[in-house]
């Protein structure tokens, strides 16, 4: 009968002691800072699920990164220039080889200069990991290496030569500190520096003006300007004290905290989003579109499906499609139509891309867009034979996209009244992936590289290139091979821009011929400011800096130009004092040399009679990912790294935490246990 | 001493265990992989979405990099043994999406929120509308019992996750007496200093009231429903019979109708490890519901099996000791295993 008694008494205890342990849990570490609100910058629309972590040999580090880590030159698309960052200048010392001088007051955050070393070091990690800065960019450099404190000289690989590749992997750099990643990854190799999280305060060392102060993968993520960082003689110091991300459960919870004045940047999709003006939230533009659009968005048809390989069914398709109608009711108006050859007109540097006389040769408008033309549609199907209504088109899109599943849905309606049998079906995102992984998909709607100082060869390059399938790029199955020499020869000619430019028409007119995708869009650089708390952003009556997105790594100088309410902000001077046009580099690269000629045979017309699509005898888009080159290891690179150990051997296990963690299950465990023993008893 | 028996008794239950921990992660491990797609295409899809302007080159580098990485490139059989034979060394190992971050301390820093809120809230829910329920069952006929079913039933049959959306809307969105989510302030840390802990018992209340008010219903109609079997039992009569004090006769049929219910609270508390799941995801509470729905729609092999296999361990453990503990006290159990 003891039991009676002690029982119950002995359950409360466990209980109590349960519900304190969990109580008091959360709050083990002890820091009792606050982040005053108006010294923060509250970001939303960048962290899901978990905040990630500030590794880049992750390849998916949290995009906050680039507050805390510089390249070498940021490239801002908006007016086509180069920011010198870390670095000072760049020098070519022949067509091929170019140099790059680090800033010489430029400091790691612990006090260490920012040297080449760690440029080449970085780079090296990069090579024998996979990932990181710098990926990918073995195809195009022959190596990047130190070649004193603080050059940094980088050599173009040839073939293939490509100067886009080149300059990118070369200025728009992002080094980490030697002396911190090199013990890791001597010591751990490979796996051991992918696992690095970077994210402890006491460790960190960064190269910008923020650092990490706070952090917490379920939670939030929190970073704090350095006020003594080395660059604030040339950049200034930010205004934001904090900046700080915290996870929302979706869009539409973090949009409310946007509206609640508990965020001031946002990266997300804002339905209405000009019904916020109202309360001081702004965007890039203050009427439609509101945002900027970056990379396109298409209409892929699967060509490998034979109803498809008629260019005339693509460009009846092309015709029908109600795009004014369906990007003001399904897109808000975010963006207008994009332009039939898929330059980025909306950007001004791009618009010298356009041709009107090639787009009215082809039937677009003087502004190369697609007539929303029922009866063209109509027509160019009865010209060339076809019945519609035995070709069945599945715009597929994933479902909870609402945006694409709207737009598919008022697609296939307006493809219904031309006379196809269309229809848009919303599988789940991973079955309407495998769909086009397996080519068994009808139709997509899908996006292309984005957009970059390539544009619009990056387009051209990821739509049309058969070379390359899905997800890398070429999405619809085009096998014109003819299309190879284009691709290949646009980036060769940086330093003659007329050439390159007539290059670039030939690939458009081939574009426009076969239509293997439709452009429909430009996918929104999603960015809106709350003037709440800070004013100063970029906008359209203020365009100072883009990207402005809070997920590009390249909107680093934004807290640079912002100031607390109330005050008069003023743009950072710096930015156009210090900006490069990328016209001067490639007028520097034509002084350095003439590298040698190119070999392109360009036909002075592009050869129209062969249907290009149609033999399906050409296999190379359905390979798997074949790039130019073949992908060599750079091991020839430098001789002061030495290779980490390949094989690690790794059974660390955390103890510490699991032990812990088993603990604190347990007692409710064994709570929970206890309870169902006595009521079988 | 341990006897024979004993020493039998508990070698069958440990083997028994065994078994179903094995069977258990072995569901979990095939399940996630009936997804068509794989976490390495979940990642591209956003460095695609993300990255302004990322080459077809690295991507195939990306693609090289994580499949090796994730040791997707190995054959699923191999996978499959070393996901095991790490599951028994207690080694949750490192998510697919947030690349290379330990999945240990994404629990971590989960679990606690996870349980500061539903257990306390459940435990709440439990006592007061077993209270409520019993008060009711004993006053049958009474406004009281009668006002108390309907809302009862109501309440019991409202989704939780709606009832937490109506919280939302009308205390954080209209009336704006309450934040609209998280755990604590956007402004604060977690620090032990009372106005932290007051700040985030502020943020508690919704949550707290959208599990125990949508769980009260359904306590307190079971209760009543016990009450009033107890209330008709033989002994019960009896007591009354002999003129015993109301106070006293409710407190046996209390003590009596409790038992059932305290199974069900045994089982509401086994699934707060999983977290309020809905609950978390409409006040972005930052715990375990929160974590696993996005670990599950982003097909993160590693944190589900994590939450999965901790879960799974923990109550199999706790189990077994309960049952050792068992063993030892009560011969009768020991003499059923030396039967079995």
């Amino acid at each position: 009968m003891v039991n009676r008694v002690v029982k119950p008494k002995l359950i409360e205890a466990i209980t109590f002691i349960a519900v304190a342990l969990m109580i008091a849990s959360p709050f083990y570490a002890v820091q009792s800072q606050y982040v005053p609100r108006e010294d923060t910058v509250f970001i939303i629309g960048v962290e899901w699920g978990t905040v990630r972590s500030m590794n880049p040999y992750t390849g998916n580090p949290t995009p906050l990164w680039g507050h805390a880590y510089l390249p070498l030159f940021t490239y801002s698309a908006l007016k086509d220039v180069w920011i010198p960052t870390l670095a000072e200048r760049y020098e070519f010392v022949d067509p091929y080889t170019l140099r790059i001088y680090i800033r010489a007051e430029a400091k790691w955050s612990d006090g260490r200069p920012i040297t080449a070393y760690d440029v080449e070091y970085t780079y090296f990690v990069t090579q024998q990991v996979g990932v990181g800065p710098g990926a990918g960019c073995q195809d195009y450099l022959e190596y990047i290496k130190a070649v004193g404190d603080k050059v940094v000289e980088t050599k173009m690989k040839e073939p293939p030569r490509n100067y886009y590749s080149f300059l990118s992997c070369s200025l728009n750099f992002w080094p980490l500190p030697k002396h911190v990643i090199q013990p890791i990854f001597e010591k751990e190799g490979k796996e051991g520096i992918t696992k690095w999280g970077n994210t402890d305060p006491a460790t960190q060392v960064v190269s910008g003006a923020y650092k990490i102060y706070y952090f917490s993968p379920s939670d939030r993520i929190i970073l704090m300007r350095l006020d003594d960082w080395w660059g604030k003689g040339i950049f200034g110091v930010p205004g934001p004290k904090y900046i700080a991300h915290l996870l929302y459960a979706d869009n539409a919870a973090a949009n409310a905290a946007l509206e609640a004045g508990d965020a001031d940047w946002a990266g997300t999709f804002i339905p209405e989003v000009w019904k916020l003006q109202a309360k001081g939230i702004f965007t890039w533009y203050k009427e439609a579109p509101y945002y900027v659009g970056a990379g396109v968005n298409f209409l892929y048809l699967n060509l490998k499906r034979p109803e498809f390989q008629n260019p005339a069914v693509r460009k009846a398709i092309a015709y029908a499609l109600p795009y004014k109608d369906m990007l003001e009711k399904a897109y808000f108006g975010y963006s207008p139509q994009a332009t039939g050859v898929g330059v980025n007109d909306l950007i001004a540097a791009y618009k010298k891309y356009l041709s009107p006389d090639l787009c009215t040769k082809y039937g677009l408008t003087s502004d190369c867009r697609f007539d929303t033309n029922v009866e063209k549609a109509k027509q160019i199907l009865k010209d060339a034979g076809i019945d519609p209504s035995k070709i069945s088109i599945e715009i597929a899109t994933p479902s909870g996209w609402s945006d694409w599943n709207m737009m598919a849905t008022m697609m296939a309606e307006a493809l219904r009244a031309v006379g196809f049998d269309a229809s848009a079906p919303t599988p789940d995102f991973s079955v309407w992936w495998d769909s086009l992984t397996k080519g068994t998909y009808s139709a997509v709607i899908g996006w292309d590289g984005g957009i970059g100082f390539d544009h619009p060869w990056g387009v051209y390059r990821y739509v049309l290139d058969p070379r390359l399938s899905f997800p890398s790029g070429n999405w619809e199955g085009y096998t014109n091979t003819g299309v190879i020499q284009y691709i290949d020869a646009i980036p060769q000619l940086m330093a003659e821009p007329e050439k390159q430019l007539s290059l670039i028409l030939k690939v458009q007119e081939i574009f426009l011929r076969d239509l293997p995708a439709i452009p429909l869009f430009y996918g929104a650089h999603w960015y809106a400011y709350n003037t709440k708390y800070w004013v100063g952003w970029p906008g359209e009556d203020n365009p100072w800096w883009w990207p402005t997105a809070p997920w590009d790594a390249q909107s680093w100088p934004i807290p640079f130009g912002l100031v607390k309410a109330g005050q008069t902000p003023k743009a950072p001077e710096w930015i156009n004092k210090l900006a490069v046009p990328t016209s001067k580099i490639v007028s520097d690269l034509a002084k350095a040399g003439a590298p040698a000629p190119v070999t392109v045979t360009v036909p002075t017309t592009v050869a129209s009679t062969t249907t290009v699509v149609s033999t399906s005898t050409v296999t190379v888009g359905a390979t798997t990912i074949t790039v130019v080159s073949p992908s060599t290891t750079v091991s020839t690179v430098v001789s002061t790294v030495t290779a980490a150990p390949q094989t690690v051997t790794q059974t660390v296990t955390e103890w510490t935490t699991t032990i812990v963690l088993a603990v604190v299950l347990f007692i409710i465990g064994f709570v929970i246990s206890w309870f169902i023993k006595i009521k079988r008893k | 001493m341990i006897s024979k028996s004993l020493a039998k008794y508990l070698g069958f239950r440990l083997a028994f265990l065994l078994v179903t921990y094995i069977v258990a992660l072995s569901i979990v491990f095939i399940l996630l992989r009936l997804v068509p797609t794989n976490p390495v295409d979940r990642l591209i899809t956003q460095l695609l979405q993300l990255n302004p302007n990322i080459t077809p080159e690295q991507l195939r580098e990306y693609m090289k990099a994580y499949y090796a990485l994730f040791e997707l490139d190995k054959p699923l059989w191999m996978q499959y043994i070393t996901y095991l034979s790490k599951a028994f060394r207690g080694d949750l190992g490192f998510s697919y999406i947030n690349v290379g971050r330990k999945v240990s301390d994404i629990i971590m820093s989960a679990l606690p929120w996870t349980l500061f809120l539903v257990v306390p809230a459940t435990l709440a829910a439990w006592f007061v509308g077993n209270s409520i329920g019993a008060y009711a069952g004993y006053k049958r006929g009474s406004l009281f019992e009668k006002t108390l079913l309907i809302v009862s039933l109501i309440l019991s049959q409202t989704p939780y996750y709606w009832f937490a959306m109506l919280l939302l809307f009308a205390f954080a969105y209209r009336l704006n007496i309450f934040p609209p989510g998280q755990a604590y302030p956007p402004t604060m840390l977690p620090s032990l200093t009372p106005q932290f802990i007051q700040a985030a018992l502020y943020h508690y209340i919704l949550p707290f009231l959208s599990i125990f008010v949508a769980s009260l219903g359904g306590w307190a109609i079971g209760m009543r429903v016990l009450t009033i079997y107890e209330l008709g039992s033989d002994h019960i009569l009896f007591t009354e019979a002999l003129g015993t004090k109301d106070s006293i006769v409710f407190r046996y049929v209390f003590r009596n109708s409790i038992i059932p219910q305290v199974t069900g609270l045994a089982l509401s508390l086994g699934g707060a490890v999983g977290g309020a799941l809905l609950t978390e995801i409409v006040f972005s509470y930052p715990g375990m519901g929160y974590v696993l729905n996005r670990a599950i729609t982003q097909t993160d092999y590693p944190v589900v099996q994590g939450v999965f296999v901790i879960l799974i361990a923990t109550l199999f453990l706790a189990n077994f000791l309960v049952d050792f503990v068992y063993a030892l006290i009560d011969p009768r159990i020991r003499i059923g295993g030396e039967k079995a």
